[in-house]
């Protein structure tokens, strides 16, 4: 049976993931990533997927970006409801607005960032258990997205296995040389150009490093018929992060928080178990 | 087996509240089969993650910026911004290389073959880059580099420059340039 967190639980749970989500707002807006500061861009991609399609046949990306205030708005009412819900963790009615400001924003940003960069989903998953009022379903959504982490991961070492590229001993190679070329012109003295230029040197190190990540990912199946491991995998997929960082120069800031529903936050928590003042509460007995 | 069933999560998620099981039921169906069709279509991903076999290619496409006069790259921009903005330029110079024809009408003609021939052409149209826009790009160019940097910008030029590795470390092959935007008019 998964552990079930009281409502004073959760009201933690949700500060700690809007505070992420705050975290990752604050880093966009900082780096003029927000819909009011992409200055109308006019070449988008709306790739092969059909919610993108259906999104700018209805021209809302060109209108949101276009028109100043749309965006500000939109920007607006994504960060104050995070904020708010830090402050008000039992705001059903914020969490939805941010999910919806965030689904649209989602949708517009990737359309021109002209990538279609996934880890902005942990943004949009990890307000999604607290859209709810009943607690219960607050605890199986968030025991839904812990599923959908494992599917992240362990889809992703799948994919590998049967596309064969676990086996491919040149893939590090090809995946450096196409995308570390600036780094090597720009820096090609720096510590992390070195690396790569080693990695190119040795063939095998580099393919053997691209098989490990592979076999972290597929440790992730566990997870759908245990939770004993959870911490372990928690661990792992913050060691895939620091990878990904030392061997592609890529940090998912914002898929991470979707990774803290793999922490035992009933223990971490349990001190709210009660909702009792911790003062009150009885010494345990030690030794 | 019923018990074993009853005893995963969405087992009892369907005991508890069956309305919540059955949508997690048909998100997980539906999830499963894009998975099958590889389609992605919002909220439903795809997490490849490299994993298709990349083998190392002879030659590589790496998108120059040079602002009034001096090289920027994408790591002298803000984190964000910087994706956003080279990304946008390997997209253009992708539609350049292709002759500024889009990826659309193949994949609607693949995916899509029984729509009338009207229908997938105007879908085309309403989707795919317009050549036209060109001059539009090269002004937002301007406008969002000024911002990202912070500074009023005069001049921008792009082009794509072709490498090939020779032992470990790339060597330039070819450069051809492809836009060039100036801050008051943008010339292709």
């Amino acid at each position: 049976m998964p552990p079930s967190l009281n409502r004073d639980q959760f009201d933690v749970l949700t500060r700690v993931f809007f505070g992420w989500i705050l975290l990752a707002l604050i880093w966009r807006w900082h780096d003029g990533a927000m819909l009011s500061q992409l200055e109308a861009p006019v070449l988008g991609n709306v790739y092969k997927d059909l919610t993108f399609w259906g999104v700018e046949l209805l021209g809302l990306p060109a209108y949101l970006t276009s028109h100043c205030w749309a965006g500000i708005l939109l920007d607006s009412a994504m960060t104050a409801s995070v904020l708010a819900m830090i402050l008000l963790p039992r705001s059903v009615l914020l969490a939805r607005l941010y999910c919806a400001t965030i689904l649209v924003y989602f949708i517009v940003h990737t359309t021109y960032a002209n990538h279609h960069y996934r880890p902005i989903i942990g943004l949009l998953l990890a307000g999604v258990p607290f859209i709810f009022r009943s607690l219960d379903r607050n605890n199986f959504t968030f025991q839904a997205v812990r599923y959908y982490v494992l599917f992240v991961y362990s889809s992703a070492g799948l994919y590998k296995v049967f596309r064969g590229s676990w086996l491919n001993l040149d893939q590090m190679t090809g995946i450096i040389e196409n995308t570390q070329l600036e780094l090597l012109l720009a820096h090609p003295d720096g510590w992390h150009a070195q690396l790569f230029t080693w990695l190119l040197q040795h063939e095998p190190v580099s393919w053997a490093l691209f098989l490990l990540a592979t076999l972290m990912e597929l440790v992730f199946l566990i997870g759908y018929f245990t939770r004993r491991f959870d911490p372990w995998l928690f661990a792992t997929a913050m060691s895939l992060h620091i990878g990904f960082y030392f061997t592609m120069r890529f940090f998912a800031f914002e898929l991470i928080v979707l990774d803290l529903t793999l922490l035992p936050w009933e223990r971490i928590l349990q001190r709210f178990k009660t909702g009792e003042p911790i003062a009150t509460r009885p010494t345990p007995i030690s030794g | 087996m019923g018990n074993f069933l009853r005893n995963t999560f969405l087992g009892r998620v369907l005991q508890g509240d069956r309305r919540l099981g059955w949508f997690f039921c048909a998100f997980a169906f539906v999830q499963v089969v894009a998975q099958l069709l590889t389609a992605e279509v919002t909220p439903f991903f795809l997490f490849g993650m490299y994993s298709d076999p990349i083998h190392p290619s002879p030659t590589y496409v790496r998108m120059r910026c040079e602002v009034d006069g001096a090289t920027i790259t994408q790591e002298q921009l803000p984190r964000y911004a910087g994706e956003l903005f080279f990304s946008t330029l390997y997209r253009f110079e992708q539609l350049d290389a292709n002759e500024n024809e889009d990826l659309f009408l193949p994949f609607i003609e693949e995916r899509f073959g029984w729509f009338p021939e009207e229908t997938k052409n105007a879908l085309n149209e309403r989707l795919a880059y317009d050549p036209k826009n060109e001059h539009a790009f090269g002004e937002w160019m301007i406008r969002y580099l000024s911002r990202s940097l912070d500074r009023p910008i005069g001049e921008v030029i792009v082009e794509r420059e072709t490498y090939r590795y020779e032992g470990q470390r790339p060597i330039l092959v070819e450069t051809k340039e492809l836009i060039t935007a100036h801050a008051a008019v943008a010339q292709p």
